[in-house]
Order: structure tokens, then C-alpha cells, then sequence
């Protein structure tokens, strides 16, 4: 219990902006499940808008507006709706018959990819100084 | 809206409310009124449109329900309420509940950043002007969703047909609300509309509107405007008379009434996004002192707007779609495109007051706005051309259509085409 | 505040993501948006590593830095660069070859 309090300084009541991040990147984690996860294309160029609607949250959580609104403008007013267009164009796909991943052993090596990098980054960053002297504005 | 809730926060406060928390029950209720201003305002929209519509076709318009038929438009929301919810079999369930809910939520967010009245805005970002035009995605994903969900081809089709029309009337729109940015140098509604004002010995008369200064972008905005709006010379998403309806053909009940909402808000709102860049937001006599009376201006200037394209509407024929494509990527865009280049120029002509210390612009001088005012005449000169050839031959092409056969050969079109 | 670490989770996970996606699907487009959520966890990443840096000059108390965010802006331009070109690049192959399953490009393949 020691370690994991150690990893994760969780405060007892969060503070506002922890309210808020927890349900943003809860969502922003879902939508992107759901990106590489769904079955139906469409349904992944919809949660590709949502991760990336998140994402902007994000980016106006960390006090960036400008660059959250532009990550709308050009994420999702073009390159999610050049993505549906592209996706409807090439209809043949969108209800083929062979299955939606391939057989490389991806599956196995993205697993370790993933937990090995979150427990990377999250090892890094918890010991080294960065949370403790934050720089309040 | 700042000052109203600043003054909530403070009573909250003083009942003994730490202070998140009233700022947070404050800005709650703020944006409890402003969702539910929209709603109420489209259906005055709505009753207004039919009126003005019908007096123009020397009609008498909703006489029936209410004094005047002005309960008209309440019994029409109530029936529609009222209605069955259908689900087409195949639709897809997520994608057609979701559709219609954020093409609402997208238009009525843009109240939020409204500057009404001095000091009454809801949040005075300062990228306020990208964020509305940001809102206009929300738009674009929810017709595509419906369209796509709705497991119906020819929605699709009209959701592809949308897209691409308000994709293509974006760029002009966008690029023509900066104009004002670059010369006021902030992207904040507050101060677009604070910096119409026109000071006269001292009286601040509040007729600094862009409008009178920019002409040219003015024109270019509210052509876009309409088309964003899917307004009448641009309404091929639901020509009424022609076709069957748009995206939206597979909704009905409560959902297709989300969809109307939005569609008439949005170009309310339009309109009123044209009020705060170019027709002096809530500037008029007597603002300083008064500031009530800025909120009266900015109602009725939004309302003008708004007949205005009602007059448009019951007016102007329907273009082609390709007429439509082509006015928007041969004329409006390279035509802006210039303008920004121009004015961007003229900003930079001698004569502007500097802040001796940090160099930043304080007053630009009488050169800069002849020239800015030059070029904005070059362009409104182009763009009206254009539309006035454009009109003499359809009205040349309407004629003939409805000549008898044996006069055409004598008829001489003007244009010599 | 929130914790960095809170953010470079969340960055992770979503480049996990995209990069499970962009090695596994077979349809070309569905690579195309992992390359896309890939590109986004490391925009959270820069933008939370320029919120958290000393950004703050302590004379003026203003924002003095902004090289996180012009990273995150290029990024975001290049990805729209990136997304018109392999989109053209799929409608045309499409048109070809009537399939976008990258298992059926071996045009090459011996």
C-alpha cells in the first residue's frame, strides 16, 4: 500500500480541475478504446471525433484555448470529415466478410507496448521533482 | 452576464456558500437561462418567418391560434412533441439519438460567448471569434451522423451535400470575420464591440460600425452567413418546393423538431454574429450611461438582420448546386483572400499613433482607413457585379422559358450571351 | 492543480491506442486515424510538459514561453497535411484495386 501511495499521491478530496480531468480523460480514454476496438468504421470515425473533442478539453484544462480551439477547427472541422468521406467513398469495407485485424502477433507486443509505457512514464514522472514544484500561475 | 453573476456570487457568498461552489451555482444558472432563451427565441423566429413570409405572398399568415395567431408556433412545438418517436428498423441507434441533440447543443453553446450589452457576456474568451466559428463542426458532424445513421440513401446524400456546402462557405466566412480582428487586434467579442464606438465632441454617438468601414467583408460574411445558415438563395439541403427534406428525412416528433430549432437558431445567431463584427454589437447613442439600453440595440439590430433574410428568402430564386460551389471557391474565396492580403497592407501604411514604449498600434491614422476602406469598395464593387450578371441571366432565362415559342428569336438578351 | 503525471498517463494510454491501431487493423483508413490518436498523445504530451515548465516570467507575471504550443500547432498542421494526402492516396488505390485492406496491396510482392 506503501508504493502504490507513494505512486499515486492522491489528494482526499480532489480539487476542481481534478474533477473535471478525471471524467475528460475517463471519456478521452474510452473514445479511444473505442477508435482501435469498434468493429464498425463509422463508429470508430465517431469516437476518433470524440477522442479528439477530449483532447481539446484537455488542451483548455492546461490553459491553452487557443490551441484547443484550433484543434477543433482543423481536427475535427476537416480531418475527421475528409476521414468519413474517405470511409463512405470506400463503401467495399465497411461490410467485408474477413476480419477487421490481421494476423500478426500485434495483439501480444501492443499489449506489453502499452502497460510497459504507461508504467514508464508514470515511474518517471512520479520520481522526478515535476509534481511537487508545480508552477502555480 | 459578467456582472449579473459576479453580483449572484457575491449574495451566494454572503449566505455563507464557500466560494467555488457559488461560482459554480451561479454559472450553472447562467447557463440554465441562456439554454433556455434559445428554445423560446426560435419560436418568435419561427411565428416572425411565417408572418413576414406570407404578408410578402399576400397571404394573412397564422391568424387562429392566439391574439393575432401568436400562440401559432407554441401549438405547432406542442404537436410535434406530442408525436411518435419513430426509429427506422436498420437505423443505427447510437449515431440517430445523438444526431439531432448535438446540432442543438452546438448552435445554442454560441450564446455563451455573445457580447449583448456592455459587460453582459457569458465568458469573454479571447479567441471568442474562433470559437464560434468552431461551434460550426458540431453542425457538420451531426449532419453527417444523422445523415449516415438514418440507414437511408438519399440522407446520405443530403448529409454529403451539407457538408460540402457548409465546408465550402466556411473558409469565406471565417476569413471575412477576420478582417475586423486585424484591425481591432483582439479576438475577444467584448472588445470587437467595444471598439465601434465613434466618439463626436466628447458624445459617443456608437455608429463606428465595421459595416460603414468594411463593406466589402461585410458583404462577403453575410453572403456566407446565408449559406451557413442554409437560407434561401442557398436552401438546396431542403428546397421545400423541389425536394423531400434534407438529412433529416428519416426524424420525426421531438427529434425532427431539434433539428428545425437548430436550423432557425443558427441563422438567428448568424445574424447576430454579424451584428457584433459589423453593425456596432450593442453600440448606440446613450450606451455609456445606459447600459440596458445596449441590449435593446442589439435586439433590434439582430432582428433587422434576421427580416432581412426573410426578405432575401421570399425573394431571390434557389441556385444550382454547382452555381453554388463555384460562386463560393472562384469569387468569395480568392476575392477574400485579397482582402485579408489588403488589409494587412493598409494596416501597415505611415500614420499610426505607436505606444512609444512596446511599439503596439494605439489609433491608426486617416491613411490607414482610406485605404482599408478602398480596398473594401473594390471588393463589394466585384462581388456585386457578380451577383447582378448572375441574376440578369437567370431573369433573361426565365423570360424565354416563359415566352411563347415564336418570340424568342425576337427577344435581344442584353448580356449577349 | 493536477498532477503531470495524471496528464503523461492519459497521453500514453491514447498513443497506446493508436499505435495498437495503426499495427493491427487491416483497413488502411482505420490505420490512418491510429497514426491520428497517435499524433494527439504526444500533442497532450508537449502541452502538458510546456503547462508544467517555467513559463512564467517573474518580473511582468506574463507568459513569456510558448514553444510547447507552437510544437502542439505543427503537429496539428502536419497531421492535416498528412491526413489530406494518405486519404487522396486511399481513394485513388481504392479506385485501382476496388479494396482498401492493406493485406491486398502486394503489388510489390514478389
Amino acid at each position: 500500500m506503501d508504493i502504490i501511495q507513494q505512486l499515486f499521491p492522491l489528494p482526499p478530496i480532489p480539487t476542481l480541475q481534478q474533477a473535471v480531468f478525471i471524467p475528460l480523460a475517463l471519456f478521452t480514454a474510452v473514445c479511444a478504446l473505442l477508435v482501435v476496438l469498434s468493429p464498425n468504421l463509422f463508429h470508430n470515425a465517431l469516437a476518433l471525433v470524440g477522442t479528439l473533442f477530449g483532447v481539446a478539453g484537455i488542451y483548455a484544462l492546461l490553459e491553452a484555448e487557443f490551441l484547443a480551439i484550433s484543434q477543433i477547427l482543423v481536427y475535427v472541422w476537416s480531418i475527421s470529415t475528409l476521414i468519413t468521406f474517405a470511409i463512405m467513398l470506400s463503401r467495399g469495407m465497411m461490410f467485408g466478410a474477413t476480419s477487421k485485424t490481421n494476423k500478426q502477433a500485434g495483439t501480444a507486443i501492443d499489449g506489453i507496448v502499452v502497460i510497459g509505457f504507461i508504467g514508464w512514464c508514470n515511474f518517471v514522472s512520479a520520481r522526478s521533482k515535476l509534481d511537487v514544484s508545480i508552477a502555480v500561475a | 452576464m459578467e456582472i449579473w453573476s459576479s453580483g449572484l456570487t457575491h449574495l451566494l457568498t454572503g449566505l455563507g456558500l464557500p466560494e467555488t461552489a457559488a461560482v459554480i451555482i451561479a454559472l450553472a444558472i447562467g447557463a440554465f437561462v441562456l439554454a433556455n432563451v434559445g428554445p423560446v427565441l426560435a419560436l418568435v423566429l419561427i411565428l416572425l418567418l411565417r408572418k413576414v413570409i406570407s404578408r410578402m405572398q399576400d397571404r394573412i399568415g397564422p391568424n387562429r391560434v392566439g391574439p393575432f395567431g401568436l400562440l401559432q408556433t407554441v401549438a405547432d412545438a406542442l404537436k410535434l412533441l406530442s408525436k411518435e418517436d419513430i426509429r427506422p428498423a436498420n437505423a443505427d441507434a447510437v449515431a440517430y439519438f445523438l444526431a439531432p441533440i448535438l446540432s442543438v447543443f452546438g448552435v445554442i453553446l454560441s450564446l455563451g460567448v455573445m457580447a449583448v450589452a456592455p459587460g453582459w457576456i457569458g465568458v469573454d474568451l479571447n479567441v471568442g471569434v474562433l470559437f464560434l466559428t468552431a461551434l460550426g463542426s458540431i453542425g457538420i458532424m451531426s449532419a453527417l451522423m444523422a445523415g449516415w445513421s438514418s440507414n437511408n440513401k438519399y440522407a446520405l446524400l443530403a448529409g454529403f451535400r451539407v457538408v460540402a456546402q457548409l465546408l465550402s462557405y466556411e473558409i469565406p466566412m471565417v476569413l471575412a470575420m477576420f478582417v475586423p480582428v486585424l484591425l481591432v487586434g483582439s479576438m475577444r467579442l467584448g472588445a470587437l464591440s467595444a471598439a465601434q464606438s465613434l466618439t463626436i465632441f466628447g458624445f459617443n454617438t456608437g455608429l463606428g460600425w465595421f459595416g460603414f468601414l468594411m463593406p466589402g467583408a461585410f458583404l462577403i460574411y453575410f453572403i456566407s452567413a446565408l449559406a451557413e445558415g442554409e437560407q434561401t438563395p442557398f436552401d438546396l439541403l431542403e428546397a421545400e418546393s423541389e425536394l423531400i427534406a434534407g438529412f433529416h428525412i428519416e426524424y420525426s416528433g421531438m427529434k425532427f423538431a431539434m433539428f428545425f430549432l437548430a436550423q432557425f437558431l443558427n441563422s438567428f445567431f448568424l445574424g447576430a454574429i454579424a451584428v457584433m463584427l459589423f453593425l456596432g454589437g450593442y453600440q448606440g447613442p446613450f450606451v455609456d450611461q445606459i447600459p440596458l439600453l445596449g441590449f435593446v440595440y442589439f435586439v433590434i439590430k439582430a432582428f433587422g438582420v434576421y427580416l432581412l433574410t426573410i426578405w432575401i428568402k421570399g425573394t431571390f430564386p434557389r441556385i444550382r448546386v454547382d452555381q453554388m460551389m463555384a460562386f463560393a471557391w472562384k469569387v468569395l474565396v480568392p476575392l477574400v483572400l485579397a482582402l485579408i492580403l489588403w488589409q494587412m497592407i493598409a494596416l501597415k501604411l505611415p500614420g499610426a499613433t505607436l505606444d512609444p514604449v512596446t511599439g503596439d498600434v494605439l489609433q491608426y491614422g486617416f491613411l490607414n482607413y482610406i485605404a482599408v476602406f478602398a480596398g473594401n469598395l473594390v471588393v463589394l464593387g466585384v462581388v456585386s457585379n457578380v451577383l447582378m450578371n448572375h441574376f440578369k441571366r437567370e431573369k433573361m432565362r426565365t423570360k424565354r422559358a416563359f415566352e411563347p415559342k415564336s418570340l424568342i428569336g425576337v427577344m435581344q438578351p442584353s448580356s449577349g450571351d | 492543480m493536477v498532477p503531470l503525471s495524471w496528464y503523461l498517463v492519459l497521453a500514453a494510454f491514447v498513443f497506446s491506442c493508436g499505435l495498437y491501431g495503426a499495427l493491427v487493423r487491416r483497413n488502411a483508413i482505420a490505420v490512418l486515424m491510429g497514426i491520428e490518436l497517435m499524433l494527439n498523445g504526444v500533442n497532450i504530451n508537449l502541452v502538458a510538459f510546456w503547462r508544467y515548465g517555467d513559463i512564467i516570467d517573474k518580473a511582468t507575471q506574463q507568459v513569456v514561453r510558448l514553444d510547447g504550443q507552437i510544437f502542439a500547432l505543427f503537429v496539428i498542421a502536419v497531421a492535416a497535411a498528412e491526413a489530406a494526402v494518405g486519404l487522396a492516396l486511399i481513394i485513388s488505390i481504392y479506385r485501382n484495386r476496388k479494396t482498401v485492406s492493406l493485406d491486398q496491396m502486394d503489388l510489390l510482392k514478389g
